[in-house]
């Protein structure tokens, strides 16, 4: 087969992702905010992408989108769900994992995988945002008045972990606020999110069951205070993919169907 | 996909049979006494017996009609325990058109809900006690017993209500009446066991619904035309399905809550069989009879408290292998465990379905919980389009 583009972009609630592949080989990858038109935030950033790539978007064969916003990206050839595409990336990236835990926006997902990177079994925590870096956003920056990128940095300062019961992430602000008011640290609070986090998509993993090798993906996973806290909450040790941030491994998986589609189709 | 020639047969039948179903219900208002059931414990037998008409009182997916039934019942129990008394509310016809109801107390809220009904919407309601408790210490008589006694004060009470007493020879005729419409549904779902099918299980499904509220001998000619223009099909000559196959199970999918079913048939999902309350299992047991001399009344006890897909009232072993039985019977690639959010019952038996379902039958089980607002579309769409994926992807 002649030299050939293909894309995967990956919706989410907070960020669109695009990643780019040529001749099946990792390209580029690309990370913006989603805002209030998905679709149109799936398309610019797919765009840029191939730009960025140094291509025309016309020499683009075959475009996977997946992400919460597939439904409205009418420039996808096809859509596929998360589940599917982060299995897929999660294989491709490192072949000998059996579980990915994608801690995303809006919900969190634990995913099974057999050996050659297909989805066996899955669970997706059910439209709330307890366990989700959505909870991590709002506690971070409308209560603690930190970044979000500096949460990790600052657990690993903390002296003990402060319990935090509410799932609920309105509640836990309250909560926060008390813990905050009794004079607690920031560090020992944040640990305690953390510890909140693990624990609840914990117990989504072990309704599943956790296999090693297990890999974090998603925004959370850059998070090293929620690796370490879940890999004490499962009790084994967690590998997140350092040679592409784990942000893009829904888009990559989408990206490497899309490749796999483009193959079908020329019959090749 | 639909065969075209089952699509061209099969035209219109469905709809057909569910305006009848609201011609009927008007109609029969001035003949004849109309009593309501909500749970398929309540024997309809025993209704035609007194000379009334039964209606199941099914229906679902109306977000009206839980919003208004939380008057009754708190805001987080079961959608359908609310809206039995929210369609009252919202003037549903079927239930406004009730004389009577038999409330069978198969959980709290349906407890609840028979003493609403006399309490506060001032309707003759009837409770049916029931109860399935036997192990090496209690013997399967003591709850027999039980709920014979029970059927046998219901059958006083409906006798009372029409002025015209339930009498064993008019029992017998409602239950050969009910078991001829079992063995033509029965056949309608057998269909689907087979990848060459003239109807599809959704079809049928949606007969089965319709039947709730049906004339009883008008269901039953239709069923009859159906089933014998059908039979004269060449199966051999239809197109094998290739979609993955599926087995619905779990909470009452009532009448009008068809969410879940069309997000698995968008997705490219195939549901094959069931076991729900308002599927199959009404056909799959017949009450049968012993000769003439045989009480009918044994005979609906043993066919009624043994042979309803509920969770509540069935030991969890028989639960389960009849589960792993239907998938075997059907084929089946994965099972979609339903359950009405904050429906406890069904719930709770979710783990041991999809344990049993992985160890003996190396298949997979999707839990779908859902309410009957349009609010978690998205997220059980992606549940179930990844969950087909999956299965695709074998």
């Amino acid at each position: 087969m002649s030299e050939h583009i293909v894309a995967g972009v990956d919706i989410g609630s907070t960020t669109a992702k695009a990643v780019v592949l040529k001749n099946g080989q990792l390209l580029l990858g690309k990370i913006e905010s989603t805002g209030s038109n998905p679709a149109r935030a799936g398309q610019e950033v797919l765009e840029s992408a191939i730009t960025d790539s140094g291509y025309d978007k016309s020499r683009l064969e075959y475009t996977v989108v997946t992400g919460y916003g597939r439904v409205s990206a009418s420039f996808a050839d096809k859509t596929v769900t998360e589940i599917t595409c982060h299995g897929r990336g999660a294989h491709f990236v490192s072949p000998d994992i059996k579980t990915v835990i994608d801690i995303g926006g809006q919900d969190s997902k634990v995913i099974s995988v057999d050996a050659s990177g297909r989805v066996v079994d899955f669970v997706i925590n059910d439209k709330c945002a307890s366990g989700t870096g959505r909870f991590l956003e709002s506690a971070a920056q409308l209560v603690l008045h930190v970044p979000l990128e500096d949460l990790g940095k600052l657990s690993a300062g903390a002296t003990s972990v402060c319990k935090i019961s509410s799932m609920c992430t309105v509640f836990a602000q309250t909560e926060i606020i008390s813990l905050l008011a009794a004079g607690e640290s920031k560090e020992n609070i944040i640990a305690g999110l953390h510890a909140s986090i693990a624990g609840r998509v914990g117990t989504m993993a072990n309704r599943l069951g956790v296999k090693p090798v297990v890999m974090m993906t998603g925004g959370v996973a850059k998070n090293t205070g929620v690796k370490y806290a879940l890999e004490k909450e499962l009790g084994t040790s967690i590998i997140v993919p350092d040679d592409i941030d784990p942000q893009l491994i829904g888009a990559l998986g989408a990206a490497l169907i899309a490749e796999d589609m483009l193959k079908a189709k020329t019959g090749t | 996909m639909n065969n075209g020639n089952n699509s061209i047969l099969l035209a219109g039948l469905p709809e057909r049979i569910e305006r009848d179903s609201a011609r009927i219900t008007l109609a029969r208002n001035a003949r004849s006494k109309v009593v309501g059931y909500f749970c398929p414990h309540v024997p309809e037998e025993l209704i035609m017996a007194a000379d009334m008409i039964p209606v199941r009182l099914a229906q679902g997916g109306d977000i009206d009609a839980v919003t208004a039934g939380e008057d009754y019942l708190k805001a987080d129990s079961c959608p359908y325990a609310r809206s039995c008394l929210g369609f009252r509310k919202t003037e549903n016809p079927i239930y406004t058109g009730v004389d009577a109801v038999c409330v069978a107390y198969t959980c709290d809220s349906m407890r609840k809900n028979q003493e609403y009904w006399a309490d506060y919407l001032g309707i003759p309601s009837f409770p049916l006690g029931i109860t399935q408790t036997h192990d090496r210490l209690r013997s399967k008589t003591q709850s027999l017993e039980y709920y014979k006694n029970e059927l046998n004060l219901l059958a006083g009470r409906l006798g009372t209500l029409s002025g015209q007493p339930v009498t064993n020879s008019k029992l017998k005729r409602a239950i050969e009446l009910t078991n001829r419409i079992r063995d033509k549904l029965w056949r309608l779902f057998e269909y689907p066991a087979d990848k060459q099918t003239p109807i599809e299980w959704r079809d049928v499904f949606r007969i089965a619904q319709a039947g709730f509220t049906m004339d009883r001998q008008e269901y039953l000619d239709e069923l009859t035309l159906l089933d014998d223009r059908l039979g004269k099909i060449d199966k051999q000559s239809l197109t094998p399905d290739s979609r993955p196959r599926l087995m619905i199970c779990g909470s009452i999918i009532a009448q009008g809550d068809d969410k879940v079913l069309d997000i698995v048939g968008a997705a490219g999902g195939n549901i094959v069989a069931d076991s729900v309350c308002t599927g199959s299992m009404f056909s799959r047991k017949r009450v049968t009879l012993f000769g003439l001399a045989g009480s009918p009344m044994d005979a609906l006890a043993e066919r009624y408290l043994y042979n309803i897909p509920c969770p509540f009232m069935t030991d969890l072993p028989k639960r389960l292998s009849r589960i792993v039985k239907i998938a075997r019977d059907y084929n089946i690639d994965g099972i979609i465990y339903y359950s009405l959010k904050y429906c406890d019952t069904w719930r709770a038996e979710f783990k041991a379905v999809r344990d049993i379902a992985q160890k003996q039958l190396s298949i997979p089980t999707l839990l779908i919980e859902a309410e009957y607002s349009p609010a978690d579309i998205g997220t059980i769409k992606t549940k179930v389009e990844a969950f087909i994926e999956m299965m695709e992807g074998r």
